[in-house]
């Protein structure tokens, strides 16, 4: 800008007032570049050291037959990457993990939706609810799993009771095929279900009272205005929250773990755990390194999807 | 179209009563505005009647109707609300129609309405358009149209015009004025503009602290305040009350002596009022005028306003007080000088020491209503 400007100077020789302005703001700009650089330093030395490195390191390593311990690095240009889609185990850890976040976005996003909704009112009652119903989400996953554990297990578990209270057999949840996929995603609804709630409790709260008034003069039922009003002015809040569920369910791994340790017959194993296991019990550094960044495509492709979505409504 | 009867109406938050048994009367067709400073009330009482709040206790009556139970969408009234409370996804005409699918009416019929009430408020070209991509005016425009689709028996607007900038008030008013002479619909409008309440209202009701303190005419308050919180709240600039002592009691009226100095005469009915008793004069801006030497009191001009049309001076008295006056004959004062200040008894306004007013007496009342 302060080039474009000195141009102009030097073109039009009248403007001669106008030159002390700009080379005082030119200087000016450049003492805001120092100071600028000066408080991004520390943030750009971590950035730099522990992103963008390890970030342009890990594409090298994927690139080569790479292992964790020992000499072997031999360039192997993409046969990672190919060898990757012809490998049955990734290629069920993908569909493993696309099936958990199919599962469990579309319930996170209905529940604390719910939660957010009923418990959207100025009475201290519905504050302690709001906490307790948050207090979830600050458990480690270690924590939140051993729970469920002890939830859903088939001789002492609550479920297992309720079970036997309707005189029904107790369903092992966790060793099943079928119901293992599930039982992680009730888990991982109940632990991180609190944070999309705040974040559409802000958004409720966002929205102004005097709207609702209008509504209800405009003889809108309970449902109407929910379908109507509140929605569409979360739409937002709801993108945001559908992203962030899908990036953070994407990386699915200390559940499975603990819960299953990738069984009933790798029907819970997801693509974090593969990786894992690739680099760190194979040594497999290189192919575990190609993995990894299929799933950071994966990830990066649902946050483009919302920069895309939010410029839209702009 | 309907009357609004509102009947000993009480209303509390939690242990703060706001609302302290209001009655009013708004005939059918009747331009109600209800007025009042800040916190009196006013805002609540719209909202009582629009069926957003509950009533603490008594009755509000809409057409033969009591509609305390009655939830504000069956109450077929429709409400212009300080924030437009456009719904902002929504088109111009998506909000206009909201109401009217709500309450299943046809498709065309919906068409038809909002066609003739886009033409009646000329925003045929904003019907597209979604409430941020409009001004204020624009937006206020649409709630309004928003409100005359429905056809409401009941018009209500809370502080419509408050957001607006002072041109587009003034706009907005006249607009506002023509739409109830078309109309001809029952509309009670809150406002803390003296201003908008005396050129809109075919009744004003002035509003303190949750009581009523006077229902009437515009010039009929402006003229023969109940009290000095009516008399002080209509009119701009604020009338100037100055206490003072009865001298006497005659059939020229009341004289009083000023505690600033000086005596003026008031033209009201005495109504046992004795000698000596404390009162407050009321004088308003336009009564005062420069008199002769002896006549009226002293006042040292502070600061002399010229607007073209009318010459305001703002000068203080011995005691510290500011009195505020009309210099019809834009004479030649300076700030700094001091002038003596008089009025016509037939002028002047005189209250009890609690503020409640002697009647003006009927040729002094009838001849400032004629002007």
């Amino acid at each position: 800008m302060s080039a474009t400007q000195s141009a102009g100077v030097m073109e039009n020789p009248g403007a001669v007032a106008a030159r002390p302005t700009i080379r005082r703001s030119a200087r000016g700009k450049r003492g805001d570049g120092l100071a600028a650089l000066a408080f991004l330093t520390p943030y750009l030395v971590f950035f730099v050291l522990f992103l963008a490195y390890p970030f342009v390191w890990g594409i090298w390593i994927s690139l080569h037959d790479w292992e964790l311990v020992g000499k072997v690095r031999n360039y192997i240009g993409l046969a990672n990457y190919w060898d990757m889609f012809e490998d049955p185990l990734f290629l069920l850890s993908i569909r493993n993990t696309f099936l958990f976040t199919l599962m469990t976005v579309p319930a996170m996003v209905v529940v604390s939706l719910g939660l957010a909704l009923a418990l959207n009112r100025d009475t201290r009652f519905h504050a302690v609810l709001r906490v307790i119903f948050f207090t979830s989400s600050v458990f480690s996953v270690t924590v939140a799993t051993l729970i469920w554990i002890m939830v859903l297990s088939p001789d002492r578990g609550l479920v297992a009771h309720l079970f036997r209270s309707v005189g029904m057999q107790p369903i092992a949840f966790l060793g099943s095929p079928d119901w293992a996929m599930p039982a992680l995603t009730v888990t991982t609804v109940w632990w991180s279900v609190g944070f999309p709630m705040i974040l559409f409790l802000a958004g409720l709260q966002q929205i102004p009272q005097e709207i609702y008034d209008a509504a209800r003069i405009d003889n809108a039922s309970a449902w109407r205005r929910l379908t109507c009003i509140t929605l569409p002015s979360l739409r937002r809040t709801i993108v945001l929250v559908v992203v962030l569920q899908i990036i953070a369910q994407l990386q699915l791994f200390g559940q499975t773990l603990i819960m299953t340790g990738g069984g009933p017959a790798d029907r819970t194993r997801s693509m974090v755990q593969t990786i894992y296991e690739t680099g760190f019990t194979e040594w497999q550094l290189g192919y575990a390194s190609a993995m990894s960044l299929f799933l950071f495509g994966v990830m990066f492709l649902a946050s483009m999807l919302q920069l895309y979505i939010s410029r839209q409504e702009d | 179209m309907a009357s609004v009867e509102i009947r000993g109406v009480r209303k509390s938050f939690g242990a703060v009563p706001v609302l302290h048994g209001v009655d009013l009367n708004i005939r059918q067709g009747d331009f109600t505005v209800i007025v009042g400073p800040s916190g009196c009330g006013k805002s609540t009482l719209l909202r009582l009647v629009a069926g957003l709040e509950d009533a603490s206790g008594g009755e509000i009556v809409i057409g033969d109707d009591v509609v305390n139970d009655v939830p504000p969408g069956g109450r077929d009234i429709a409400m212009v609300f300080q924030n437009y409370a456009l719904y902002p996804h929504m088109t111009a005409a998506e909000n206009m129609a909201f109401g009217l699918e709500n309450s299943r009416v046809p498709r065309d019929e919906i068409r038809r309405r909002i066609a003739a009430a886009a033409e009646t408020l000329r925003i045929q070209p904003l019907m597209q358009r979604k409430p941020r991509e409009m001004s204020g005016g624009q937006r206020q425009r649409v709630a309004i149209g928003r409100a005359i689709v429905r056809n409401p028996k009941v018009f209500l607007f809370d502080e419509p015009l408050s957001n607006l900038d002072a041109g587009l008030r003034v706009q907005m008013r006249i607009e506002i004025a023509k739409l109830h002479q078309q109309l001809k619909a029952t509309m009670i409008y809150v406002t803390h503009d003296q201003v908008e309440a005396m050129t809109l209202a075919d009744q004003i009701v002035v509003l303190n602290e949750g009581r009523v303190e006077q229902i009437g005419r515009p010039l009929e308050l402006y003229h023969a305040p109940l009290n000095t919180f009516v008399a002080g709240f209509i009119g701009s600039p604020k009338i100037n009350l100055l206490p003072g002592r009865v001298r006497s009691v005659g059939p020229d009226g009341v004289a009083v002596d000023l505690q600033a100095g000086g005596t003026l005469t008031a033209q009201v009915v005495p109504d046992g009022l004795d000698v000596g008793s404390e009162v407050i004069l009321g004088l308003r801006p336009e009564s005062l005028h420069p008199a002769a030497d002896g006549q009226g009191f002293k006042a040292r001009i502070d600061v002399i306003e010229r607007l073209g049309n009318e010459t305001m001076v703002y000068a203080s008295l011995p005691s510290g007080e500011i009195v505020a006056f009309e210099d019809r004959k834009a004479s030649r004062m300076v700030s700094g000088e001091t002038v003596q200040v008089g009025a016509d008894p037939m002028e002047c306004h005189l209250f009890r020491k609690d503020g409640t007013a002697l009647q003006r007496t009927g040729q002094a009342l009838a001849r400032a209503l004629e002007a």
